[in-house]
């Protein structure tokens, strides 16, 4: 399973009917719900987009990482 | 006779969804959806004018509704412009997607066959301080071999300033040498260097006062009064802080890094977001100090580098955002980037816009490529770097990133590393820039050095506009506040692909 940020976009922050929405889900772990607009989960994706395609203003997105940039010429 | 400008399709957005609207746009925004349709609908749209950008010439070709998203045509040049005139629209380039047929195989020609291996040269090259020949210790040495190729080795010198290296076999010369130390030195350039097996060079160290020449953010910029800036509240997203820097005061911050205490907004030991906080707000003074272009802003760390760690994600950047506008930041200065397109990190910065705050990011370093996410999403601000001549060592590695085009002061330059393209805004210096590290001083380049350099003076020039600082945290607040650095931004003459709408005075 990979990890996925859940987002709210709606008016102030993620409303608790959604949040229980997405616990409910089979097989999902919630690894941080802190952010008042985000939740950070591990699930499994075809079911996690079925349940978020469902859920109006809420988005879904692949955890990925970012780099500094760096202008030094870099070693092939 | 000038060549004529190519045109391009683009589709106008509120900040949300398809159609402006109270709760999407700022009512600025609003305005402009309503005022500008196609009519009636032909291929060729219809002419429209843009207050606020007289000279801007734009096509509606079509439109979702009468509030909805407009496709229009205009040529890149004139992007920065409309941008410029409405910053609180996203623009996205259309896009055209194709059936998924394979493919035909090709032929790939068979590589020549590898001679017999050979011993490898080994060199061990040592580092020191030119003043007085003490090692440098922790600097990066790349040697290149045949530079075209990107071939060669690199390491770090030890404790005795000391690195081995590995070479090719029967290597009788390096291409380049770039030295590159941790604090206290410039950095080192040479060139077709014949190769001995015990190698020593000497580095300059910095100097604070700058009596031999001024860096490019203080010829551009001076020496600061302490209290530009008041009233201001900027946050950096990056690495951490250095808390404990003699020039550096932090407000506060938090640390959004996954497992990682949250009140760790130190610096994580790379030094990058220290010598961009120092760009921003830096209080000391030469000869023991340095100063920033806006030292009396309050100035907020959100790392989201973790300990050790060369990536930052999607996740924790967001996060740091969200946090930065629940802690009432004007700025957020975001010098990373470069991975794909997200809408977690979008959707963040749509926040930020609709809560009164304006997110600056860097537009990357590839060596003229298009300008990477999210520096590139219409709603941020995206900084590209420059240079000038005279302001850096004549053997720093900062003569590598001279190029075209110079500017109308032909000393200005375009650095070579900065990516470039119609979603550039604005231009800073971002060559061999000086700035607070962990443990002392450093020149650093990149357009992450450019992009704070924009965001100091972004909050120089906002500290004197307290009728904007005074608004309602919304959509309107951060429009006024993009419109008023885009629109005193000056041309340098490298063209709006390389510049956006220029420099900040």
């Amino acid at each position: 399973m990979a990890r996925f940020i859940l987002r709210y976009q709606g008016k102030g922050p993620k409303p608790q009917q959604s949040i229980e929405q997405i616990r409910s889900l089979d097989h999902i772990s919630i690894i941080d719900a802190s952010s008042p607009r985000m939740i950070l989960v591990d699930a499994p994706e075809d079911e996690l987009k079925a349940l978020i395609d469902s859920m109006p203003d809420w988005i879904m997105s692949q955890e990925r990482t970012y780099h500094l940039p760096n202008p030094r010429p870099r070693i092939r | 006779m000038a060549a004529k400008a190519t045109l391009q399709q683009f589709i106008l957005l509120p900040t949300r969804g398809l159609r402006a609207q109270e709760t999407t746009a700022s009512a600025s925004v609003n305005a402009f959806f309503t005022s500008i349709n196609p009519g009636a609908k032909t291929p060729k749209g219809r002419s429209v004018k843009v207050s606020g950008a007289p000279k801007l010439q734009m096509r509606v070709l079509d439109s979702i509704g009468k509030n909805g998203a407009k496709l229009v045509e205009l040529s890149a040049e004139s992007l920065s412009d409309l941008k410029a005139a409405q910053p609180g629209m996203r623009i996205v380039p259309i896009v055209y997607y194709y059936p998924a047929v394979v493919r035909r195989p090709t032929v790939r020609p068979i590589p020549k066959a590898f001679a017999a291996a050979a011993p490898a040269t080994k060199i061990t090259i040592k580092i020191v301080s030119r003043t007085d020949g003490k090692p440098v210790a922790g600097a990066d040495v790349v040697a290149f071999t045949n530079f075209s190729q990107r071939l060669g080795a690199q390491g770090k010198t030890n404790k005795s300033g000391r690195v081995s290296l590995s070479l090719g076999a029967a290597v009788g010369k390096l291409d380049r040498l770039y030295i590159y130390p941790k604090v206290g030195f410039y950095s080192l350039l040479r060139t077709n260097i014949t190769i001995s097996s015990q190698m020593e060079l000497g580095l300059r160290p910095v100097d604070l006062t700058f009596s031999n020449f001024s860096d490019a953010l203080r010829h551009f910029y001076g020496n600061t009064a302490n209290e530009i800036g008041q009233g201001v509240k900027v946050a950096v997203i990056d690495t951490g802080i250095a808390t404990n820097h003699s020039d550096l005061s932090v407000d506060g911050g938090m640390n959004t890094v996954l497992g990682e205490d949250p009140d760790d907004y130190d610096d994580n030991g790379h030094g990058h977001g220290t010598h961009v906080a120092g760009i921003i707000s830096a209080h000391g003074l030469p000869p023991t100090g340095v100063r920033g272009v806006a030292p009396a802003v309050k100035l907020r760390s959100y790392r989201v580098f973790g300990e050790g760690e060369e990536g930052a994600s999607n996740f924790s950047i967001a996060k740091a955002i969200d946090q930065a506008i629940t802690d009432k930041c004007d700025l957020i200065n975001m010098s990373l980037g470069g991975g794909p397109d997200d809408a977690a990190i979008r959707s963040a910065i749509a926040d930020a816009r609709a809560q009164g705050c304006l997110v600056i990011v860097a537009n990357g370093n590839d060596y003229r490529e298009p300008v990477s996410f999210p520096a590139s999403d219409s709603l941020a601000l995206a900084v590209s770097a420059m240079g000038r001549l005279e302001t850096f060592p004549s053997d720093s590695t900062a003569m590598g990133d001279i190029d075209v085009p110079r500017g109308k002061d032909p000393k200005n330059f375009v650095a070579a590393f900065s990516n470039i393209g119609p979603e550039t805004d604005l231009i800073g210096p971002g060559v061999d820039i000086v700035s607070t590290v962990p443990g002392g001083y450093a020149p650093m380049s990149g357009t992450s050095m450019a992009c704070p350099a924009v965001t100091g003076i972004a909050a120089r020039l906002l500290s004197t506009r307290p009728n904007i600082l005074a608004m309602s945290r919304d959509r309107d607040r951060s429009d006024e506040m993009a419109k008023l650095l885009l629109k005193t931004a000056v041309e340098q003459g490298f063209g709006p692909d390389f510049e956006g709408q220029g420099r900040l005075p």
